[in-house]
C-alpha cells in the first residue's frame, strides 16, 4: 500500500459489490434506482466515516490563530474557524463520531428490544404484560428530555450520549418486536412445531425470530437517520464530548457565535447532518418496500 | 366390531370469563374406532377445531379425559407422550399459513422427525422420498419454498409432514376448506388413498355434509358445543333425527335445478 492512498479497488467496485451481497440477503431483489442510488451514498458515507478517523487533508485539531476565519475556498476547500482548523478536516474526522455512533446505538438498542420482547414472549402472560407496560411509560417520556437529563446527570462525554439514546430508544423495539412475535406465535407454521412437542427455545430459534425480524430491519433502517439528528442535537446542546470534539453537533455549537461573519463554520456540517439524515432515510425506506410484502414478487 | 383407538369423554372448554364467556365444548364424548373415518361435522363455531385442538395439545380442555391406546395425554410419561404425539398428526386447515415460509419443502418435511427423534438421516431422506412419491410430488420440489407451490400441493406438503413420522391416526382439520374447488377433489382422494395404504384411522373435520358422505363411514354431529347426532354415515344422511342435523342437510344446495326448486318452493310453503 503506497503513501498517496492510491488503491486498486475503486469504490463503485465495491459499492456493487455490497449491492449484490444485499441483494442477495434480501432473497435476490432488484431495487430501483433511488434506493441504489441512497445505498450507495450510505456506502460512501460509512466508508469516508471509517477513512475519516484516521486521514484527513489537514490535522483537524491543530489550531493556527493566524489562519482563522479563512472562507472557503484556495487551500482550504470548505474555510477555518475560529482558531484556524481547517472545516473540511474536521468534518471529516467528526463523521465517524457522528455516524458510526448513531448506527452502534441503533444496533445496540435494537438488540436488547429483541432480546427483551423475545424473553417477554417465553415468560407467563403477567411478567409479560407488565414488561410492555413498562415499555409503554417509557414510551411516554419526551426522549429528547430524558437523553438530556440522563446525559447531563451522567457528565459530558459521548458516552452518556450513546447511553442515553440507547435507553430511550431500546422500549419501541421491543413494543414492535412484541407485536410481531405475539402474531407469529399464533401461526399455524408455529402451532405445528408445538403439536411434535419442540421446545419454547427451539421453537423461537427455529420459526418464530427467521419470520419475526423483517420488520425490525426496517425499523432499525429506520431509526439512524433519526438517531443521528437526535445525537447532533444534544451534542448541539453541549452534553456531548466536551471541546475540541468534531462531532457535527459540536461543529455547529462552536460556528454558531460567528454565524453572521464566518456562517461556512456552521453551514457545512449543517449540511452534512442534512445529507446523512437523508441518506440514511432513503436507505431505510428502500429496505421497507423491498421487505414489505405487498412489494414482494415470489 | 372394530376396537376403540382413540376415545375422547366429558370434553369441557369455556374461553374467556364474566359475561364474554362462551362455552366451546359441554360434554362431548364420542370413540374413534381402528382404521375408521369418522367425519366431525358442524357450523363454524360449533366447536369442531377446538377439540381438535385439545387433541394435539394447543388447548388444555377444562374438563374431560382422552384417550388414545391406553395414553392419557394428561398424564403420560415422557415416553408415552413422546409416543401419542407421533401417532397422532394433524393436517392444518390452511396450507397457506401452515408451511413455514422461510424453509424449504425439504426442510418442512424432515423437521417433525428431527424434533419427535429417532429417525437417521438415512431413514428420514428414505421416508421423505418415498411418501412425495405417493402424493404425486417430485424429488427437485424438496429445494423449492412453500411459495413456489399452489394450495393443492402446499397441502399435499403438509399432508406428507403429518405423515413422514409414521402417525396411526390423521387428524384433518377442515384440509380442503381453504383450497379451490377443483383441487378439493383431488385432496380428499389423497386422504382417502393414505388411509388406505397406510392403515391410518382418521378424524375428519369439516362443515361440508357432501365431503363427509363421500369419505366417511361414521359421523357425529356438533351444534355448538354439544353432540347434536352420532352415527353411521348411510343411517343419519337417510333419516336425521335431530333437528340440527334435517337443517345442515336442507342447508346443501341440490344439484339438481328443478330439485333445488322445489325444495325452495316447500320451504316457503312451510314457512308461510
Amino acid at each position: 500500500m503506497t503513501d498517496d492512498g492510491a488503491s486498486v479497488v475503486s469504490p463503485a467496485a465495491i459499492g456493487r459489490s455490497i449491492g449484490t451481497a444485499a441483494r442477495r440477503a434480501l432473497g435476490g431483489r432488484r431495487f430501483p434506482l433511488l434506493d441504489r442510488i441512497a445505498f450507495a451514498l450510505v456506502v460512501l458515507l460509512v466508508l469516508v466515516a471509517l477513512v475519516g478517523l484516521f486521514v484527513t487533508p489537514h490535522d483537524p485539531f491543530m489550531v493556527n490563530t493566524g489562519q482563522a476565519f479563512l472562507p472557503p475556498g484556495s487551500g482550504h476547500l470548505l474555510g477555518t474557524d475560529n482558531v484556524g482548523r481547517d472545516v473540511l478536516s474536521r468534518i471529516l474526522a467528526g463523521a465517524g463520531r457522528t455516524l458510526l455512533v448513531a448506527v452502534a446505538i441503533v444496533l445496540c438498542a435494537t438488540v436488547i428490544g429483541v432480546l427483551v420482547a423475545s424473553a417477554a414472549a417465553l415468560m407467563p402472560r403477567w411478567i409479560d404484560e407488565s414488561v410492555m407496560r413498562a415499555c409503554d411509560i417509557c414510551m411516554s417520556l419526551p426522549s429528547l428530555v430524558l437523553a438530556l437529563g440522563l446525559a447531563a446527570s451522567l457528565g459530558p462525554s459521548m458516552m452518556s450520549i450513546v447511553f442515553a439514546m440507547i435507553a430511550t430508544s431500546w422500549p419501541a423495539t421491543a413494543r414492535l418486536m412484541r407485536n410481531i412475535l405475539r402474531e407469529t406465535l399464533t401461526s399455524s407454521y408455529v402451532e405445528a412445531a408445538r403439536t411434535l412437542g419442540m421446545s419454547r427455545l427451539r421453537l423461537m430459534r427455529r420459526h418464530v425470530l427467521p419470520n419475526s425480524l423483517d420488520a425490525i430491519y426496517v425499523q432499525a433502517s429506520m431509526e439512524i437517520s433519526g438517531t443521528i439528528v437526535m445525537i447532533s442535537g444534544l451534542a448541539f446542546l453541549g452534553v456531548g464530548a466536551p471541546p475540541p470534539s468534531p462531532d457535527w453537533g459540536s461543529l455547529i455549537a462552536q460556528g454558531q457565535n460567528h454565524i453572521t461573519t464566518a456562517w461556512w463554520i456552521a453551514l457545512f456540517p449543517g449540511l452534512a447532518i442534512t445529507l446523512a439524515a437523508i441518506a440514511f432515510g432513503l436507505a431505510g425506506d428502500a429496505v421497507r418496500s423491498a421487505v414489505d410484502p405487498s412489494s414482494r414478487r415470489s | 366390531m372394530p376396537e376403540v383407538l382413540l376415545r375422547v369423554a366429558g370434553l369441557r372448554k369455556r374461553f374467556g370469563r364474566g359475561h364474554g364467556v362462551h362455552q366451546a365444548l359441554d360434554d362431548v364424548s364420542f370413540d374413534v374406532r381402528q382404521g375408521e373415518i369418522l367425519g366431525l361435522v358442524g357450523e363454524s363455531g360449533s366447536g369442531k377445531s377446538t377439540i381438535i385442538r385439545c387433541l394435539v395439545g394447543l388447548e388444555k380442555e377444562d374438563s374431560g379425559e382422552i384417550t388414545y391406546d391406553g395414553i392419557n395425554p394428561a398424564a403420560a410419561s415422557k415416553a408415552e407422550l413422546r409416543r401419542y404425539r407421533r401417532e397422532i398428526q394433524l393436517v392444518f386447515q390452511d396450507p397457506y399459513s401452515s408451511l413455514d415460509p422461510r424453509m424449504t419443502v425439504g426442510q418442512i418435511l424432515e423437521e417433525p422427525m428431527l424434533v419427535i427423534g429417532g429417525f437417521s438421516a438415512r431413514e428420514r431422506r428414505d421416508r421423505i422420498n418415498e411418501l412425495i412419491h405417493l402424493v404425486g410430488l417430485l424429488p427437485e420440489h424438496l429445494a423449492r419454498y412453500p411459495r413456489d407451490f399452489s394450495g393443492g400441493q402446499r397441502q399435499r406438503i403438509a399432508i406428507v409432514r403429518s405423515l413422514v413420522v409414521g402417525p396411526r391416526v390423521l387428524l384433518c382439520d377442515e384440509p380442503v376448506s381453504a383450497l379451490d374447488v377443483s383441487v378439493q377433489a383431488q385432496v380428499l382422494n389423497l386422504v382417502k388413498d393414505m388411509q388406505r395404504r397406510l392403515d391410518l384411522t382418521v378424524l375428519f373435520v369439516s362443515h361440508d355434509l357432501a365431503v363427509v358422505k363421500y369419505l366417511c363411514t361414521r359421523l357425529v354431529v356438533l351444534d355448538r358445543g354439544v353432540i347434536a347426532e352420532a352415527g353411521d354415515v348411510p343411517a343419519i344422511y337417510d333419516d336425521p333425527q335431530a333437528p340440527y342435523t334435517r337443517a345442515l342437510m336442507e342447508a346443501v344446495p341440490l344439484p339438481d335445478p328443478a330439485a333445488e326448486r322445489a325444495r325452495r318452493a316447500r320451504r316457503q310453503e312451510a314457512a308461510r
